[in-house]
C-alpha cells in the first residue's frame, strides 16, 4: 500500500508538470494551428496521464483524459481544424483533470470532481464541425491549410529528425552515416561501401573507414559524432528530482566548512609552513566552487513561472475582448527558487493589470493608430548582482494627471504638493495603499488592493518595484530582484556589547556624530538629526533592543528607509559591509518581530539580523509625516525643482553654487598660483586653467584666508575649465524655495535661507566669463592661454 | 519488564532526565549571542555546524537565577518539533536504563515552576530524578506568562 501511495505521489508531481507543458503548447497551438508537432506533443502527454490512471484504477481521470485524447487525435488526423473553441475546451478538459489530481492529492479520492458536463463540452466539440459544418469559413481555410502544410514540407521538417513525433520509444539515433550524407560531408556511395566492409568483416567503426580512406573530414566526423550524441541525452537521462531540503542541508554544511576552513587557513598562516598553506589555499579554492555549486543548484530558469503567464494572458484578453501578443525575452534568466516562489503572484498581478487597464481594446488602438493587436513584453536580465524582470505593455500608458488627482482625493497627496512633483513619483502613488484609478471595478483588477501588495511582497524579498509610462506607449513595470534570498549584503554594526546585521537594501547613507560639528538633538525629548537642513527622526537601537542607553558622541547615524519611511538609527559603531548567509530564525523569536533572520558571522558567532521595517514600526514613528518627508526627498533626487546646492565662504558671506555645475573640488597651493596677463591661473592637468577670486568678483573684500592653499570649485564644458577661488567649502544642501529674493547685486541670481543662513546664489555664469571671457565661444578655443 | 532509558543531568543539584530518543547530542559550547526582547528563558543563540540554535536557560524554566554565560555552559540539545533546541544545564550525568516500576508521579509537596516541567520522579539507588516533560521544559513563552 506504501508503494502505491509513492508511485501516486511520481504520478501527481509528473502530471503536473506536463499538465502545464500542455497549457503552454495549447496556446501556442493556437497562435499556429497547423503545428502537427505540437499536437502530436500534447497527445503524448495526454496519453501517459490516461495510461498510468488506468492503471492506477482512476476512473473518472481515465475517462475525462479519454474525451479529450479522442478530441486530440481528430485534430492531429486533421478530421477537424484547430480553433479558438476547441482549444478553450481542451483547456477546460485540462483543468478537470488538475482538479481531479488536486483531490486525489488531498484525500486519495476523485469521486467529488465533476466531469460529465466537461465530457459534454467535448463531444460538443467532435460533433459540432462535421454535423454542422459551423464556421464554414473556418473550416475550409484550415482544411485547405493542411495540405499546404504538407506541401509546405521543409519547414515542419527541419524540426522533425530531432524528435520524430508519434511514437516516443522511435530510436532518436541516426546512423553516422546518414547524417554525414546530409551535411553533404561524404557521398552516399562512399558510405555504403565503408558498410559493405563492415559487413564483411571490417571491425574498424565507419567513421575510421572513411577517414582512413580520405572520404570525409575529421570535423565533419566530430560533428556528426556529435549532433549523434546529442538528442541521445534527453532531459530525463540528465536530470535528477532533489528534494530541496536536501539541498538546503548540503548548503548549510557548506556554509560551516567555509568557516573551518577560514579557521584552519588562520592556523596555517601562523605556522608559516609552505606546503601547508598551499594545501589551505588549494582547500579554500575548492571550498569556494563547491559553495558556489551548491548555490547554483537552488537557481531555477525564471520560466518556470512564466510558464503559467500564456495562458493567463490567453484568459483574460478572451474574457475581455482584446488582442494581446504575449512576448518573452529571457527565459533562461536564473533566480533563487524561493525568490521565484515570492514573484510569482506580484507577477502574474502585473500581468493582469497589464491586459486589464494597460492594453486597450482594439477598437481604440486602431483609433489610436496603433495594431488592434497590442503587445505584451516580459523580459528578464542580470543587472548589478540583481535580477531585472519587466512586464512592458504598449497600451495608453499612465494618466498622470489622474494619478495626482486621485492621489489628492484620497488624502495621500496636498494639491500644492502635486505641482512640484516629478511625474514619476506622481507615478509611483499607484503603489501606496488603498490607491485604484480603475474608473470601473473589474472581476480582474481595480479593487485598490494590488500593487500595494506587489511593492509589499517585493520589499520583503530585499528588491524594489517601480513604475514608467509614456502616454500613448505604454508602460513599463519593473521588480527588481536580490540574486538570491539566501546571501544578502548587509552591514554589521556594533551596539553595546553586541554585534547586529543591518540589510544594506535598507541603507541610505552613513553618517558620523562628533557632538561638535554633527550633533543629535531633541525635540521635546524624541532624538532628531539635522539631515541636510531636514529633520531626520532618530531611533535609538540601544534602547529599541532595550539595552544600556548609550550616549550621543561618537556613534553613527545609519540614515534608513524601509516601508516608505525614512528615519535615522543609532549605532556604536559600524564595522565593514559583507555577505552573509541568512539562516531562518527559530519559530519562537518570530513573536518579537525585529529580527529578520540570524547569520553566523566570520568569527563563528551567531548574529541578528535586524528587521528595519518592524523596527520602524515599533519605534512609532509617525507614517503620515514621514511618507511626506519621502515624497519630498526622492523628488529632490529626480529630476525636480529641488536644487543641490555647494555652499561656499566667501569673506563673511555665504555664496551658494548649483551642484550641477560643479565638476570638481580642488585645492591648490597658493605658490602654484601664476599669472597670465591680469589674470590668474594655474596649471592643472596639462591645461592652463584661469582663476577667479569670489571675494574680488562680489566685491567682498576681506582678509585673504590663512594657509597655504586656496579651495577652488572647478567647472568644466566642453574640454575647458575655469576654477572659482573660495574661501571654504562649508556643505551641500538642498535649496529650499522659500525666502528667496532676486538680488540686485552684481553677480548674484538671489538669495535664499540655507540651514538658516541667508545664503547667496551665484551667478555662475557671471562668474565664469569673468574667469574666461571667451569660455562659451568655441571658436576662440585656442585663445584661451592669451584671454 | 519494560524499561526505558534516560539521558541524565544535574540543575541547582538536583537530577532531571530526558528520554534518550529525544536527545539529539550534548556537547558544550562557550559562545552564546543574546536575544534582545526576547523571554528571560532564552538563555542565547549560538551555531552548532552551521545551524543556529536557541538555547533555553533551564534554570530559569525552575524559577531560578539565570546562567552567567561567560565560560563553556553544558547543551543538552533535543530534536525539538522540526527545529533542535537546547537545554542548558550545569552537568552532564550518564545514560540510565530505568524499570517502569521504579516510576511515581511526582510528589505532592513538589510545586512551583518544577512542578509544571516534571511529569514524574524516578528512584536511583541514593537519589531521585525528576523526568521533564520536553515540550513544557522548552517553552520559552511558559515562564512569563
Amino acid at each position: 500500500m506504501e508503494d502505491l501511495g509513492e508511485i501516486v505521489g511520481e504520478f501527481l508531481m509528473e502530471s503536473h508538470e506536463n499538465l502545464d507543458q500542455i497549457d503552454r503548447d495549447l496556446v501556442s497551438l493556437e497562435q499556429e494551428p497547423d503545428s502537427r508537432d505540437l499536437i502530436s506533443r500534447i497527445f503524448r502527454a495526454i496519453h501517459t496521464i490516461k495510461g498510468t490512471s488506468g492503471f492506477l484504477a482512476f476512473s473518472r481521470l481515465e475517462k475525462l483524459a479519454h474525451a479529450g485524447e479522442s478530441l486530440l487525435s481528430r485534430l492531429r488526423d486533421g478530421v477537424q481544424p484547430v480553433t479558438p473553441e476547441t482549444i478553450t475546451v481542451l483547456l477546460v478538459t485540462i483543468d478537470g483533470v488538475r482538479s481531479i489530481l488536486a483531490s486525489i492529492e488531498e484525500n486519495g479520492s476523485e469521486a467529488e470532481v465533476d466531469i460529465d458536463s466537461i465530457i459534454v463540452k467535448v463531444n460538443a466539440q467532435m460533433n459540432a464541425p462535421a454535423a454542422a459544418g459551423a464556421p464554414a469559413a473556418e473550416t475550409a481555410p484550415a482544411a485547405e491549410a493542411a495540405p499546404a502544410a504538407e506541401t509546405e514540407a521543409p519547414v515542419p521538417l527541419e524540426e522533425t529528425p530531432a524528435r520524430p513525433a508519434p511514437d516516443p520509444v522511435a530510436d532518436q539515433r541516426q546512423p553516422l552515416g546518414q547524417i554525414l550524407v546530409d551535411a553533404g560531408a561524404a557521398q552516399p556511395s562512399d558510405v555504403s561501401s565503408a558498410l559493405q566492409q563492415q559487413i564483411e568483416g571490417d571491425e574498424r567503426k565507419l567513421g575510421t573507414i572513411l577517414l582512413e580512406e580520405g572520404k570525409t573530414q575529421p570535423a565533419a566526423v566530430n560533428e556528426a559524432l556529435q549532433s549523434q550524441a546529442a538528442p541521445k541525452r534527453s532531459i530525463a537521462d540528465s536530470a535528477i528530482r532533489v528534494d530541496v531540503d536536501l539541498l538546503d542541508t548540503l548548503l548549510n554544511m557548506v556554509g560551516e566548512l567555509v568557516l573551518a576552513r577560514n579557521q584552519l587557513v588562520r592556523g596555517v598562516m601562523e605556522i608559516g609552513d609552505t606546503t601547508l598553506v598551499r594545501s589551505a589555499q588549494r582547500l579554500g579554492m575548492i571550498t569556494s566552487e563547491l559553495q558556489a555549486g551548491i548555490m547554483k543548484t537552488r537557481m531555477q530558469p525564471i520560466e518556470h513561472i512564466w510558464s503559467k503567464l500564456p495562458r493567463v494572458v490567453r484568459d483574460l484578453s478572451n474574457s475581455l475582448g482584446k488582442q494581446v501578443q504575449l512576448v518573452m525575452q529571457g527565459k533562461d534568466t536564473e533566480l533563487d527558487r524561493s525568490l521565484l516562489e515570492a514573484v510569482k503572484d506580484p507577477l502574474t498581478h502585473l500581468v493582469r493589470n497589464a491586459v486589464d487597464h494597460g492594453i486597450e481594446d482594439p477598437d481604440r488602438r486602431t483609433a489610436a493608430g496603433k495594431g488592434a493587436e497590442g503587445t505584451l513584453t516580459l523580459r528578464a536580465y542580470h543587472e548589478g548582482g540583481h535580477v531585472a524582470v519587466e512586464v512592458a505593455d504598449d497600451g495608453a500608458g499612465l494618466d498622470v494627471d489622474r494619478i495626482a488627482a486621485k492621489a489628492v482625493e484620497k488624502g495621500l497627496l496636498r494639491p500644492d504638493q502635486v505641482a512640484n512633483m516629478d511625474r514619476r513619483d506622481i507615478m509611483a502613488m499607484v503603489f501606496q495603499p488603498g490607491f485604484s484609478t480603475a474608473a470601473k471595478v473589474t472581476n480582474v483588477s481595480g479593487r485598490g488592493v494590488g500593487m500595494d501588495v506587489v511593492k509589499t511582497n517585493i520589499e520583503n524579498i530585499g528588491g524594489a518595484v517601480s513604475v514608467d509610462s509614456t502616454p500613448g506607449e505604454g508602460t513599463v513595470w519593473r521588480l527588481t530582484i536580490p540574486l538570491t534570498l539566501a546571501i544578502i549584503q548587509a552591514l554589521t554594526v556594533d551596539c553595546g556589547e553586541h554585534r547586529y546585521v543591518v540589510p544594506q537594501v535598507a541603507v541610505l547613507e552613513l553618517v558620523f556624530i562628533d557632538g561638535q560639528s554633527t550633533k543629535i538633538e531633541y525635540a521635546s525629548g524624541a532624538p532628531v538629526y539635522r539631515l541636510r537642513g531636514k529633520l531626520l527622526p532618530l531611533i535609538r537601537l540601544d534602547r529599541a533592543l532595550g539595552l544600556d542607553v548609550g550616549g550621543d558622541q561618537g556613534v553613527y547615524i545609519m540614515v534608513l528607509q524601509a516601508d516608505g519611511r525614512r528615519f535615522g538609527m543609532v549605532v556604536d559603531r559600524v564595522l565593514n559591509t559583507e555577505e552573509v548567509v541568512v539562516k531562518a530564525l527559530n519559530t519562537r523569536f518570530k513573536d518579537i518581530g525585529l529580527y529578520a533572520g540570524a547569520t553566523i558571522l566570520g568569527d563563528g558567532k551567531v548574529g541578528l539580523i535586524l528587521d528595519v521595517s518592524s523596527l520602524a514600526r515599533r519605534s512609532h514613528l509617525a507614517v503620515d509625516s514621514e511618507r511626506e518627508n519621502v515624497v519630498s526627498n526622492s523628488k529632490a533626487s529626480g529630476e525636480g525643482k529641488m536644487q543641490r546646492l555647494l555652499v561656499t565662504a566667501v569673506g563673511e558671506r555665504r555664496v551658494a553654487i548649483p551642484l550641477d555645475t560643479v565638476t570638481r573640488l580642488e585645492e591648490f597651493p597658493k605658490d602654484r598660483i601664476e599669472h597670465a596677463g591680469s589674470r590668474e591661473v594655474v596649471q592643472y592637468r596639462g591645461q592652463i586653467l584661469p582663476l577667479v577670486r569670489l571675494s574680488h568678483l562680489l566685491g567682498a573684500y576681506g582678509e585673504e584666508p590663512e594657509g597655504d592653499t586656496v579651495s577652488v570649485v572647478v567647472y568644466s564644458e566642453g574640454g575647458k575649465s575655469v576654477a572659482l577661488v573660495v574661501d571654504r567649502i562649508v556643505d551641500i544642501a538642498e535649496n529650499s524655495t522659500t525666502a528667496r529674493r532676486d538680488a540686485e547685486e552684481d553677480g548674484l541670481v538671489g538669495t535664499a535661507v540655507i540651514q538658516q543662513r541667508v545664503t547667496e546664489l551665484l551667478d555662475v555664469r557671471r562668474a565664469i566669463l569673468a574667469a574666461d571671457p571667451n569660455f562659451y565661444s568655441d571658436a576662440m578655443d585656442d585663445m584661451l592661454v592669451e584671454a | 519488564m519494560a524499561s526505558r532509558q534516560f539521558a541524565t543531568f544535574e540543575v541547582a543539584g538536583q537530577l532531571f532526565g530526558v528520554e534518550v530518543d529525544t536527545v539529539q547530542e550534548v556537547l558544550s559550547y562557550n559562545e552564546y549571542t543574546p536575544v534582545p526582547l526576547a523571554p528571560p528563558a532564552v538563555g542565547g543563540l549560538f551555531n552548532l555546524r552551521g545551524q543556529v540554535i536557541a538555547a533555553v536557560d533551564l534554570r530559569v524554566q525552575l524559577g531560578l537565577a539565570r546562567q552567567a554565560l561567560t565560560g563553556p555552559v553544558m547543551n543538552v540539545i533535543l530534536r525539538g518539533d522540526g527545529e533542535p533546541v537546547s537545554l542548558l544545564v550545569d552537568k552532564i550525568g550518564e545514560v540510565v536504563d530505568l524499570d517502569d516500576e521504579t516510576f511515581e508521579p511526582p510528589p505532592d509537596t513538589l510545586s512551583g515552576p518544577t512542578r509544571e516541567l516534571v511529569v514524574g520522579t524516578f528512584k536511583l539507588d541514593g537519589r531521585l530524578m525528576l523526568a521533564l516533560d520536553v515540550n513544557q521544559a522548552v517553552d520559552t513563552y511558559r515562564a512569563t506568562n
